[in-house]
């Protein structure tokens, strides 16, 4: 489809550990559509960031298609790839250990703008003058040590970095989770402010699910390297169809003392994703559990204009 | 349970001497949930290890004109048994647990740390505990290592051997941030149950307003080692009263605010290298006047269990 940025088709990734094949994402499909924010939920070990990696090929799939506006970036080689790396950048969940700590703002930001030969080497002091205005910086900066400044400043800095070489694609993995609440405000802030002004889309990976619902068009939830289901965000959050998407949102503590929910707690922990889970991937730890979801595992189909993954009781959806 | 006045602490290092915890009171009441809320930096947990005598390195320097614990005062002479009186959840089941001990003989740990019994008794304790936090099967649990269990379980076992000795007061400091959200409402659901069951007087630190909300009864809201708001939880959820509250509330996105740009504080928490004249927060008060810089704030009520250390509460223009 033209409005389509990324296509994501069937990818899986297989990492081999000691311990047996860890299936981190398991046959995964979406599309980003050009300008939206999509916001990937789930917890630990669901193969969220794991997406997020294989779509700006930091890590390669085991199989599997990824189109970046229709051409299939998986088979392009090192070199090929290099001009598109311009286009897709990322924003680290940790800015104390994304940045080099023995190098200045300055060079920091100067690395990316060479590599790729962004600007000419006498304009690059007023490019960087550029980029920290834009983050919200005052220019003085430049000659600073990453050490001086707080989280969230360093948050900034790679912002301004990812934004260097212009990009029209970023993904921000977990930007805001090692922030305090009122840090955390500025940068959403910030980010939405960035993606109207230069027309960015995002791919928003988080396990605050206040943050994703502030900030993204669509979610997908993720449970065991599956998409579960994937809806526009208000209507997911309103009324989640999935038994595990319902659980996850009642489980999220609400700061409001009126939005008091009754908390579905699931029974149990995540399985290995190790284990080959005959049937559905939830099925361990479901509410709403038949026989058939043991037996068999559920396709991801179109239902009332959401994507859901599930065999469905009456109860459930 | 326990009542702790005009708490500081200062840690001289090298080149700096960092005021963290300037003059505090804090009160945790028989049977209640108080809930000790601020940023990272602000001292929260620093107060609660200093109240309880924790913190003893060469570099802290700690001071207090009175605390009380169960009814007694707390001198050099007399300190509540931590582990037995007092019990302490660690924020990272991770690391809490030692990675050689089976979780049975750490469950137990305590009564014979402290003589309350023998080990014969202990296990059958301990396998009590396990049950009661939630391990359908406690004899297993209690010959497995920490290894073998996930975040979840991990951060039970450590509840078990926090409350086998039927502490007074129990102290949890960030008890789920380490875990996921599923998982995060296991273990809340279980301290909840046990704070009721065992009628526990709790001392609750997070900074997640969200758990707050959930668990607690009394809020303590904590700024650069002062307290700029206490009381119930509300009354101050409801009806905030110093700007610090109101922000960080403000701040936290919601659907409420979905489509607007969030709420944000002006400036930055700084760390304090003496002790503060003024209010904490008037560097970053968009209400600040020039009395705010210059003294310590009074405390002014605003019902009978909701004080605000902030003189511009009280009819002040934000209503």
């Amino acid at each position: 489809m033209a409005d389509t940025l990324i296509g994501v088709k069937n990818i899986k990734k297989v990492f081999c550990s000691p311990k047996g094949d860890v299936r981190a994402v398991d046959g995964v499909s979406l599309r980003i559509r050009r300008g939206e924010t999509l916001g990937l939920v789930g917890e630990s070990g669901s193969g969220k960031s794991t997406v997020g990696r294989l779509i700006t090929r930091l890590v390669r799939p085991t199989s599997g298609k990824i189109l970046y506006c229709g051409r299939d970036i998986t088979r392009l080689g090192e070199r090929q790839f290099r001009d598109l790396r311009k286009d897709m950048q990322i924003v680290f969940q940790n800015p104390n250990t994304a940045l080099d700590p023995k190098r200045s703002v300055r060079d920091l930001i100067a690395e990316p703008l060479l590599i790729h030969r962004i600007v000419p080497r006498h304009e690059i002091d007023r490019e960087i003058c550029r980029l920290l205005t834009m983050v919200g910086l005052p220019q003085a900066v430049m000659t600073k040590m990453p050490r001086e400044f707080s989280g969230g400043e360093k948050q900034r800095i790679c912002i301004a970095r990812a934004l260097s070489v212009g990009p029209r694609f970023l993904f921000l993995d977990e930007p805001v989770s090692s922030l305090d609440v009122s840090v955390q405000s500025k940068i959403l802030n910030l980010l939405e402010d960035l993606k109207q002004e230069l027309s960015l889309t995002y791919l928003l990976v988080a396990h605050g699910l206040n943050v994703v619902r502030h900030i993204s068009d669509r979610v997908a939830v993720m449970y065991l390297g599956q998409i579960q289901e994937i809806g526009d965000t208000e209507e997911l959050y309103e009324d989640p169809r999935h038994p595990y998407t319902q659980a996850l949102i009642s489980s999220f503590p609400e700061p409001d003392m009126d939005a008091r929910r009754k908390r579905i707690v699931l029974a149990g922990e995540i399985p290995s994703n190790t284990d080959g889970i005959q049937g559905c991937v939830f099925h361990t730890r479901c509410p709403y559990v038949r026989d058939i979801c043991r037996r068999q595992a559920p396709e991801i189909k179109m239902r009332g204009g959401r994507m859901i993954r599930c065999h469905g009781t009456g109860d459930a959806i | 349970m326990l009542r702790v006045h005009n708490l500081s602490v200062q840690f001289a290092l090298p080149h700096k001497t960092v005021y963290a915890v300037n003059g505090i009171d804090l009160a945790v009441p028989e049977g209640k949930v108080t809930a000790l809320i601020g940023e990272s930096g602000c001292g929260k947990s620093v107060s609660a290890l200093a109240a309880m005598g924790l913190l003893d390195g060469e570099e802290s320097r700690v001071s207090w004109d009175r605390i009380v614990f169960d009814g007694k005062d707390v001198d050099d002479t007399h300190r509540p048994a931590y582990g037995k009186d007092i019990s302490l959840i660690y924020q990272d089941p991770y690391s809490a647990l030692n990675p050689r001990l089976k979780c049975g003989y750490q469950v137990m740990e305590p009564l014979l740390i402290h003589g309350i019994c023998d080990r014969r008794a202990a296990r059958k304790r301990a396998l009590e505990v396990l049950g009661d936090v939630g391990f359908s099967d406690p004899g297993r649990v209690y010959n497995m290592y920490p290894s073998e269990l996930s975040g979840g379980m991990k951060q039970r076992v450590l509840i078990a051997s926090a409350i086998i000795t039927r502490p007074k007061l129990l102290i949890a400091d960030e008890p789920t941030t380490a875990l996921d959200v599923t998982i995060q409402a296991q273990i809340l659901d279980l301290i909840k149950r046990l704070q009721r069951e065992h009628r526990l007087s709790m001392l609750l630190i997070t900074h997640d307003m969200g758990i707050v909300a959930d668990i607690a009864d009394e809020i303590v809201i904590m700024y650069l080692g002062r307290v700029l708001e206490r009381g119930a939880k509300e009354s101050i959820y409801r009806n905030p009263g110093h700007p610090y509250t109101r922000g960080l509330l403000r701040c936290i996105p919601r659907k409420q605010n979905k489509d607007r740009a969030l709420f944000t504080i002006k400036g930055h928490v700084e760390q304090l290298m003496s002790a503060p004249a003024g209010c904490v927060f008037a560097p970053r008060c968009e209400l600040c006047r020039e009395s705010c810089r210059q003294t310590h704030p009074a405390l002014v009520s605003i019902n009978e269990h909701h004080g605000v250390y902030c003189p511009l509460t009280e009819g002040g223009p934000h209503g």
